[in-house]
């Protein structure tokens, strides 16, 4: 008799406990998405793989230096698979990286959950595509980056898809000239598709960086841009300057997730 | 009996008389009923976003009138925000940097108010203050402007004899304790948001087809806007760009030299940021009206429209943050005047002029 009360009162225990590890998973509630991962998206600027802050001087080639006074382009889109997890960044670097440690830290540009674990590609391009483009900033509330003045060109019908403006200085003659390229129109948007085989951590932030290296797009095939004899492009895609630097500046991208 | 009658009497007038004073509220006895006033956008311009604690309302836009163009907001009663920012003067104030009531000079011009309310990135040369209600704010208490203190503005509103009605009528308060700095200034941001573009410019006719460009304002035009390989690219659009003819971003444009980032007289934007990029760079000032707002510039250093010309198509004066877009344009005389021909283009008149925005008193 003893001993079957001794039993029951270990069996009681026994099942007490399962009763509370069961209501321990029962507490994590996953439906609604609620465990999705959560996606940061940083951007950030290098020049020959180290920060660029703006206004620093960078060793161009043998001769010239650079420095550079506005970054800034369109991003569009950014896609996971065939999920689009935004229509449109605007990369502006200008006013964020002014200094070596902001420059370093990058700017997030995007935080929110995603409907997937995992993916096995990565879309995304630079400008705009089309029917981004066909719209004009008196169609967007002053939250939106396609809203900004500054940025849409009416004789092109466009928006400014990149704007990468600073000064070259020589660095035997101490010349300084400033330089200016302006590229935009429907022809100068670029768009690839790239492997991106990635888990993401469910209820946890991955941070994923989009770094662009302006080395690269000033840069093909190890041959440097003639910048002192193209200080300026303001054109559409028809001009083989607006081409060469769009295409670059899509291949310059590396997508890193932490 | 009598007695009794007497003393139900003299009780009666008694309460009649000693009613306490302060349940007596003649505010109350105004009616309240806001009336929403929609504000008139120019084709293409951008969204006009009202911010939702402040909807523009006929009553707002009366009382906001009122005290735009009252010297009550003045130390001695002698200047209003109109002072500098006349009509006539596309609410400028044709001066380089403007008087304040002790006659002490500001350090900058004032700045145009035409088409203010699509400021969104900031309100000043400066962009110190983030919004119209906020910028209201700040000429009251400026030593060099208004130079008085909201809460002494406040006490002469209460006394007057119509702000008190003007309040209720616009902001529904129910008693002169109510009446706030922040309510006044709301009411004058709403009467600025009535500052706008008409639409009919000659430029804007232009762009709607009512109208052509003469040859010399069309090449003015081309030049501006960098519209053909065959003209110089004369830089201007890149910051002065339409619908409004400015960005209201924040450039350096050359008019000062200096050595390094620190050596600006005045440092504009690197004040607010913090930034030393920042340094020596202002908003730019809507081309809308030009040939009314002289002199030019944030000093108002220039006078004339064809030195401001000159200034640009020279490249400005060097300094390590100047806007790489401000570089030599190389332009001959005609050119020049082509452009400006194409600046008062942008002249309007019926925006200035409208009835609505003028002094009420």
């Amino acid at each position: 008799m003893k001993n079957n009360l001794i039993i029951a009162v270990f069996f009681g225990i026994v099942l007490s406990l399962n009763s509370f590890s069961c209501n321990k998973d029962k507490d994590v509630d996953c439906s609604d998405g609620k465990c999705n991962p959560v996606i940061k998206v940083k951007s950030k600027l290098k020049f020959d793989g180290l920060p660029l802050v703006i206004g620093d001087s960078y060793a161009f080639n043998d001769t010239l230096e650079i420095r550079f006074l506005r970054v800034n382009y369109m991003f569009s889109p950014l896609i996971l698979d065939d999920s689009i997890i935004s229509d449109v960044f605007h990369f502006d670097f200008t006013s964020k990286n002014i200094d070596k440690t902001k420059a370093e830290l990058g700017a997030t540009i995007f935080e929110n959950k995603i409907n997937k674990s995992s993916s096995v590609s990565l879309s995304y391009g630079v400008g705009l595509p089309q029917k981004l483009n066909n719209s004009r900033p008196e169609d967007f509330l002053s939250s939106h980056p396609l809203s900004n003045q500054s940025l849409y060109w009416a004789s092109w019908g466009s928006y400014i898809f990149a704007q990468f403006e600073g000064y070259v200085k020589n660095k035997r003659t101490g010349e300084e000239l400033s330089f200016t390229y302006h590229t935009g129109g429907n022809e100068s948007y670029k768009f690839k598709k790239i492997p991106f085989l990635k888990n993401f951590q469910p209820s946890t932030t991955n941070t994923l960086n989009i770094n662009c290296d302006v080395r690269k797009v000033f840069s093909r095939d190890g041959i440097n841009f003639d910048i002192m004899a193209n200080l300026q492009n303001h054109a559409t895609g028809s001009t083989a300057v607006s081409q060469y630097i769009m295409e670059n500046l899509l291949n310059a991208h590396e997508f890193i997730l932490e | 009996m009598g007695r009794t009658i007497y003393l139900w009497l003299l009780i009666t007038i008694v309460f009649t008389y000693c009613k306490p004073k302060e349940d007596v509220n003649p505010l109350l006895d105004i009616p309240y009923n806001p009336t929403s006033y929609q504000i008139v956008v120019p084709p293409r311009f951008p969204i006009l976003e009202i911010p939702t604690d402040n909807p523009t309302t006929v009553e707002g836009i009366d009382l906001g009138r009122r005290l735009f163009y009252d010297p009550i907001l003045s130390k001695d009663s002698s200047m209003s925000c109109s002072s500098c920012h006349l009509s006539e003067f596309s609410f400028t104030d044709g001066k380089a940097k403007s008087l304040g009531v002790d006659g002490l000079s500001g350090k900058r011009s004032s700045m145009s108010l035409l088409d203010v309310a699509f400021s969104y990135k900031g309100l000043f040369w400066d962009g110190r203050a983030k919004n119209m209600e906020e910028q209201a704010l700040m000429p009251v208490m400026d030593p060099v402007e208004l130079h008085e203190t909201w809460p002494n503005v406040v006490e002469k509103f209460k006394r007057h004899k119509d702000y008190p009605t003007l309040f209720r009528k616009a902001f529904g308060i129910k008693s002169i304790d109510q009446i706030t700095e922040k309510l006044a200034t709301k009411a004058i941001a709403q009467f600025e948001r009535l500052i706008i573009s008409s639409g009919k410019s000659k430029y804007d006719r232009f762009l709607r087809g009512e109208v052509l460009l003469d040859d010399d304002e069309l090449d003015g035009f081309d030049m501006f806007f960098n519209n053909t390989f065959s003209l110089p690219d004369a830089q201007c659009g890149h910051c002065h760009n339409a619908p409004l003819f400015t960005t209201n971003d924040y450039f350096n444009n050359g008019l000062t030299s200096a050595a390094t980032l620190n050596d600006f007289v005045d440092k504009g934007r690197g004040i607010v940021t913090g930034i030393a990029l920042d340094n020596g760079k202002f908003r730019v000032p809507t081309l809308r009206n030009i040939v009314f707002t002289a002199p030019y510039m944030h000093d108002g250093s220039i006078l004339t429209l064809e030195e401001v010309v000159e200034h640009y198509s020279r490249g400005g004066h060097p300094s390590i943050n100047k806007d790489p877009l401000i570089t030599q344009v190389v332009l001959t005389s005609r050119q020049k005047q082509q452009l400006i021909k194409f600046l008062h283009t942008l002249t309007d008149t019926a925006a200035i002029n409208n009835p609505a925005i003028q002094n009420p008193f």
